[in-house]
């Protein structure tokens, strides 16, 4: 799966000065699959799927496969079905099956990891 | 009755932030990262070094020499705990960040010239004669953009977590850690601007109400803080786990 950091079509919202980041491979693997199994034309897939993780409270830089099969099992259906998509339950249920095979190997160290070594075991 | 409360707090905050920082310190000589080392460094040189020596410095019956040591010292000291605090809220919470790393940049050079300054008066101006100089100032108020910058991201990570739990998807006492760790520097980040504004407008540093009350609170409420942040005692954990959101669709 290729990053495309530069992405114009991403809207994801930075900072001033924010390095641009490659997006995690999970978000792009369940971005591609939208575009090319549903209606959704490449800026309405991402867009859809940012919404569904900022409910979730994660980041598309960020989500792990696990979490990214969560935020498809519980919030994309909802998402997909307001923008008329057809087919969802399939849908949801093949991209879940397909983040099996996306690797996490490359995730850098996020806050919530650090502080749950701050906390010395919980 | 207000000085009891600050000296108190005072006492809490020392106790529990040497205590903490010193507990990460092993931690972080087990594990070897970057974020252990800083924060207890942090809370090392800030609680348990700069800011009893600063209080010292400025107690009255102190010998000259010692107050001269003390306040110098306590600079240097507080200096480099801030400075840690800085690395620890750019490299943990916006290591991409090119303004987070310039705002962290800018900040520890003010931290070195104040240090510096104090230093210098220190060593040259006579312990009854200082006044509110601006370095000491400039350095109280990038403290306290040290505190308030990492609360803000601690409150921030705190709000995110608190949507993944719904979802299973986090540690009640991590996302408890975030707010905790938010709150404490909302905490200390008021007590200072609150006492550099009472010095500003001529209150001594030592005696007044304002800032005592402004001590007082911020330091408990940043010890409290802290220490059910770091070394969260089993009841309390218990009473987190249980108050955590039952799990959406599950």
């Amino acid at each position: 799966m290729e990053a495309r950091p530069e992405d114009p079509d991403s809207g994801d919202v930075r900072m001033w000065g924010d390095a641009a980041l490659a997006d995690s491979q999970a978000f792009e693997f369940v971005c591609d699959q939208l575009e090319e199994k549903s209606s959704l034309d490449r800026l309405a897939a991402r867009g859809t799927v940012r919404i569904a993780l900022k409910q979730a409270g994660l980041e598309a830089r960020s989500v792990t496969p696990d979490q990214m099969s969560v935020v498809v099992e519980r919030l994309l259906p909802a998402e997909l079905t307001s923008r008329g998509v057809e087919g969802v339950d399939e849908l949801c249920s093949a991209l879940r099956d397909g983040l099996g095979s996306v690797s996490s190997a490359d995730a850098a160290e996020t806050p919530d990891a650090v502080f749950q070594r701050l906390g010395g075991g919980s | 009755m207000l000085g009891l409360l600050a000296l108190a707090a005072a006492l809490a905050f020392i106790v529990v932030g040497g205590f903490v920082g010193i507990r990460l310190l092993l931690l972080a000589r087990r594990t070897r990262e970057l974020p252990e080392l800083a924060v207890g460094l942090g809370f090392l040189f800030v609680a348990l070094i700069g800011y009893p020596m600063g209080l010292s410095s400025a107690l009255p019956g102190v010998p000259h020499a010692l107050a001269c040591f003390s306040f110098g010292a306590g600079h240097i000291a507080t200096a480099i705990g801030s400075i840690s605090i800085f690395v620890f809220t750019w490299r943990v919470f916006r290591p991409d960040a090119r303004w987070a790393a310039a705002l962290s940049a800018a900040c520890m050079l003010a931290l070195v010239g104040s240090a510096a300054v104090a230093v210098h008066s220190a060593l040259n101006t006579p312990v009854g004669e200082r006044v509110p100089d601006p370095a000491l100032v400039f350095r109280q108020l990038t403290v306290g953009v040290s505190y308030f910058w990492t609360a803000i991201e601690g409150l921030r990570w705190y709000q995110m977590l608190k949507r993944r739990l719904a979802l299973g998807l986090a540690d009640p006492m991590v996302a408890n850690r975030f707010l905790l760790w938010g709150l404490s520097g909302l905490s200390a980040g008021t007590a200072v601007v609150v006492s550099t504004v009472r010095f500003l407008q001529g209150a001594p540093p030592v005696g007044d109400p304002v800032s005592m009350l402004a001590i007082g609170f911020g330091g408990f409420g940043a010890a409290i803080s802290i220490y059910l942040a770091f070394v969260p005692p089993a009841r309390y954990r218990q009473l987190i786990e249980d108050g955590a959101p039952a799990v959406e669709g599950a």
